[in-house]
């Protein structure tokens, strides 16, 4: 397993979807020629579609679709004022017309990713346990609450809270000042990512990349989702998401998100199950991707039977066979 | 799935754990610690499980009494240092009494199924006594609870008494009579000198010889329990001793195949020294290495073997009559009374395939079509809030059993803390990191002399594979168990309506 590349994080698109407003979704398709489900992994607010870089790999068995949000990665920064949670819901919804019709869907959510899919669910619950059949959560919520402390003590919270609120708000008003100030790959930026970003001793690599990809992603972007997320509310949805295996992973260590969005989640998702990751903070796929792709690929074959023709079975193919009827919801072993 | 029971008001526990000897009334007593609501299922009528049901004559513990005890209530008036089965009952129902632990027993109840009640997240229990459902289910059933009979030909037709070693009829008096003995192993090396005092003969059908060790054992003497009673420091202290010296001087040997040709040259001494025919002393030459099977110590065996009232036969037998055991070699050996010393049903318990998990299958299905295989001894894909103690790979050959389950519960009670604190309704382990954790095992095991000491024992399952020992320092499974892992778990939580939550004016946005 190679790290990500801080460097490497232009890629060329294998299709641009054009969402309902017009706007340019860039989509890559991997393992295209996998029967079974297909994976679609949704990202996080100032990520790309690049954050999944040890889920990759998972197309030596199934079919993977990656998106970039508006705005994010090789997409289209489409118009302002449609920088929200419920547009890039129909985006993906877009991106699923595209790229799966016909095929059964195992949606992957990280962040922002996720209310994604709750925002999907809420516009489409028909999708939910008739195309789509699986859904992962990772490092999300399904509403905002007051009391975030950024696992920090109560009294630094408030100083970093002014902090972190006037940089948003600089970002939406004035763009372009927010994007001179900002010093990508400095000491402090570094550190920022560092801290909101990862658990434990992350490696320095792991940081150097997500600090590379959220400076990429244009202020003014970062800015007009932080509205949104701010107004996010997709408990309602969670029923929808009941109709279908869910798994829902946290870390510990989320400063952003902390578990107990994650607990909010699993409880109100029927039959959800949770993975709660002891040392890990806000990027789970990230820190422990040996963790989160079993777990992933539990959750796939307890829907589908992996493609007869794929990679060599991994020990897991062993594990996941012991699950696969386990799931008191539809899980009907998909004929490949 | 299984039909929700019909909406009576059904008795509901926290807890309920089966099984009330060493497993059972340890965590009992972990769990009234904790202030956690619990039931016990007990199959016969009194406590001890192993020592209660096992009453043959000569019954006692191989592993010393000092270490083969709860950390939490040593026994200062331990009359031997290895016990017999009379004392480590009374102790056993003397720590049951103490703690309090009687009165959440119900006696002369079996369990007859359990099943995992997918949208109540409970288990269920049928018992002989009504139904039961339980958040969790600690079991502690044992495994030496089953006795093994062997596939022997004609065995009903026998005209006189036929007793296992565990289902022992204390009102049958063997004086005078003319005794068979089928097995060699631990309880019959214990049952031999004991019956060989009294009968008329005695003839002892023996598949493989075992590694008989000189033996230990002596009585404590009165000072020894007073300085014990009053400075229990001391005993502590000789329990340490004790530990330490099976584990670092023992477990190599079995562990790593290393210098077994000692334990060999001891045994080889002790068989020279009591038994001078040179003829039976080469047909009680085991041929494999020593451990492989389980190691017996004692003194009176071999002299027992060795008199002239006794006759050790090598032939297998191939059928038994009316009147008594026929061997390979056609002879008749006559008998009134034929002792099964056959052992137990370890790796292939019956009580595994009670327990129903979430999709349906027993614990035995899932075994047969896999391997038996636990996560930490202890857990198991598939069957959530379900805690097995002295499960898979937990047993041990040269230490106390007592240890190894006092190991599991806390890392049990961790696991009902976690669940408490945090709303969580089920745990259930993953199943790739079961997965691993078995390779882990049996890479370990790989190289032991259980594998490849050249002999078949309990420790094997039918697959070949030990699913019986932990291949490890027994501290190293403490270590592993002391604190409960949620990493390696899929949590379930209680349905809420989340919508209570307050949808908040947000000063901060964070993702």
């Amino acid at each position: 397993m190679s790290w990500p590349d801080a460097r490497r994080l232009r890629w060329t698109p294998t299709l641009r979807v054009p969402s309902d407003d017009g706007t340019e979704i860039a989509v890559e398709v991997l393992g295209d020629t996998h029967p079974g489900p297909t994976v679609v992994l949704v990202h996080g607010w100032t990520f790309s579609s690049r954050s999944y870089h040890y889920q990759r790999m998972l197309a030596e068995r199934y079919r993977l679709v990656l998106m970039d949000h508006r705005g994010h990665g090789e997409s289209d920064p489409g118009p302002r004022d449609n920088r929200t949670i419920d547009q890039i819901g129909r985006d993906l919804n877009a991106v699923l017309r595209a790229t799966c019709e016909g095929r059964d869907v195992v949606l992957v959510g990280h962040s922002m990713g996720g209310m994604t899919i709750m925002s999907l669910a809420a516009q489409h619950p028909e999708l939910f346990g008739t195309q789509v059949k699986a859904v992962a959560l990772m490092n999300t919520s399904a509403v905002r609450t007051e009391d975030d402390v950024f696992g920090m003590p109560r009294l630094l919270v408030k100083a970093f809270s002014k902090q972190f609120e006037g940089a948003m708000a600089l970002m939406v008003s004035d763009p372009e000042a927010a994007e001179k100030k900002k010093r990508a790959g400095s000491r402090g930026s570094l550190f920022m990512s560092r801290l909101l970003n990862f658990g434990k001793r992350p490696d320095k690599r792991l940081v150097a990349f997500t600090e590379a990809m959220s400076s990429q992603t244009k202020a003014e972007v970062v800015g007009d989702f932080s509205i949104t997320l701010r107004g996010h509310d997709k408990v309602a949805a969670l029923e929808t998401l009941g109709n279908v295996p869910t798994l829902v992973v946290a870390g510990a260590r989320d400063r952003l998100l902390p578990p107990k969005h994650a607990r909010t989640i699993a409880a109100g998702v029927a039959g959800a199950r949770l993975l709660e990751l002891s040392d890990a903070g806000h990027c789970t796929m990230l820190e422990h991707p040996d963790v989160v792709n079993e777990a992933l690929l539990e959750l796939i074959g307890s829907i589908s039977q992996p493609a007869a023709d794929a990679y060599p079975a991994a020990p897991t193919a062993t594990s996941t066979r012991s699950r696969s009827n386990g799931r008191k919801t539809p899980a009907q072993p998909v004929a490949p | 799935m299984i039909p929700v029971q019909a909406q009576t008001v059904q008795e509901h526990h926290r807890v309920a754990v089966i099984g009330a000897g060493f497993g059972g009334i340890g965590a009992s007593v972990r769990l009234a610690e904790q202030g956690i609501d619990h039931v016990i299922f007990e199959k016969m009528d009194d406590v001890g499980g192993t020592w209660w049901q096992n009453k043959y004559p000569g019954c006692r513990c191989d592993v010393p009494s000092n270490l083969y005890s709860f950390s939490f209530a040593l026994n200062p008036d331990w009359s031997d240092t290895f016990s017999a089965q009379p004392e480590i009952h009374a102790y056993l129902r003397k720590v049951a009494e103490d703690f309090g632990v009687i009165p959440r027993i119900r006696f002369n109840t079996t369990v007859e199924t359990v099943h995992w009640d997918d949208t109540a997240k409970r288990w269920v229990l049928e018992t002989s006594a009504g139904s039961c459902t339980a958040d969790a289910l600690i079991t502690a059933h044992g495994f030496l609870s089953e006795p093994a009979y062997p596939d022997i030909k004609g065995l009903d037709s026998f005209r006189g008494q036929v007793m296992h070693s565990a289902e022992w009829d204390p009102s049958y008096d063997v004086t005078g009579k003319r005794v068979a003995v089928i097995g060699t192993g631990a309880s019959a090396v214990q049952i031999v000198p004991v019956v060989h005092e009294t009968a008329r003969n005695l003839v002892v059908f023996q598949r493989t010889a075992a590694w008989i060790l000189p033996h230990r054992r002596r009585p404590v003497k009165d000072w020894e329990k007073k300085l014990y009673r009053r400075v229990p420091a001391v005993q502590r202290a000789l329990r340490g001793v004790t530990y330490l010296a099976s584990e670092l001087v023992v477990l190599p040997a079995l562990l790593k195949n290393q210098r077994t040709d000692l334990i060999k040259r001891m045994a080889m001494r002790h068989l020279e020294a009591q038994v001078p025919d040179q003829e039976l002393r080469a047909k009680l030459t085991p041929t494999f290495t020593p451990g492989c099977k389980r190691l017996t110590p004692t003194n009176e065996y071999l002299p027992a073997i060795a008199s002239t009232k006794t006759e050790l036969v090598t032939d297998p037998i191939v059928a038994v009559g009316p009147d008594g055991i026929t061997t390979a070699d056609g002879t008749l050996h006559e008998a009134d009374v034929i002792i099964l010393a056959t052992g137990f049903r370890v790796t292939d318990n019956s009580f595994p395939g009670v327990i129903r998990g979430r999709d349906g299958r027993t614990l035995r299905e899932v075994w047969d079509s896999d391997s038996m295989g636990a996560y930490n001894g202890t857990t198991f894909a598939g069957f959530p809030n379900l805690f097995m103690l002295a499960g898979p790979n937990t047993g041990i050959g040269h230490t106390s059993l007592v240890y190894m389950i006092e190991a599991q519960l806390p890392y049990v009670l961790g696991a009902l803390k976690a669940m408490d604190e945090q709303g969580i309704v089920s745990v259930e382990p993953r199943p790739a990191v079961q997965a691993a954790y078995n390779e882990m095992l049996q890479r370990k095991l790989a190289p032991s002399v259980w594998l490849t000491g050249g002999c078949s024992s309990w420790y094997l399952d039918e697959k070949g594979r030990n699913s019986t020992i932990w291949p490890d320092y027994t501290f190293r499974f403490a270590q592993r168990l002391r604190h409960f892992d949620i990493d390696s778990y899929y949590l379930e939580f209680a349905r809420s309506q989340v919508a209570d939550v307050p949808p908040v004016p947000a000063q901060l946005a964070a993702v």
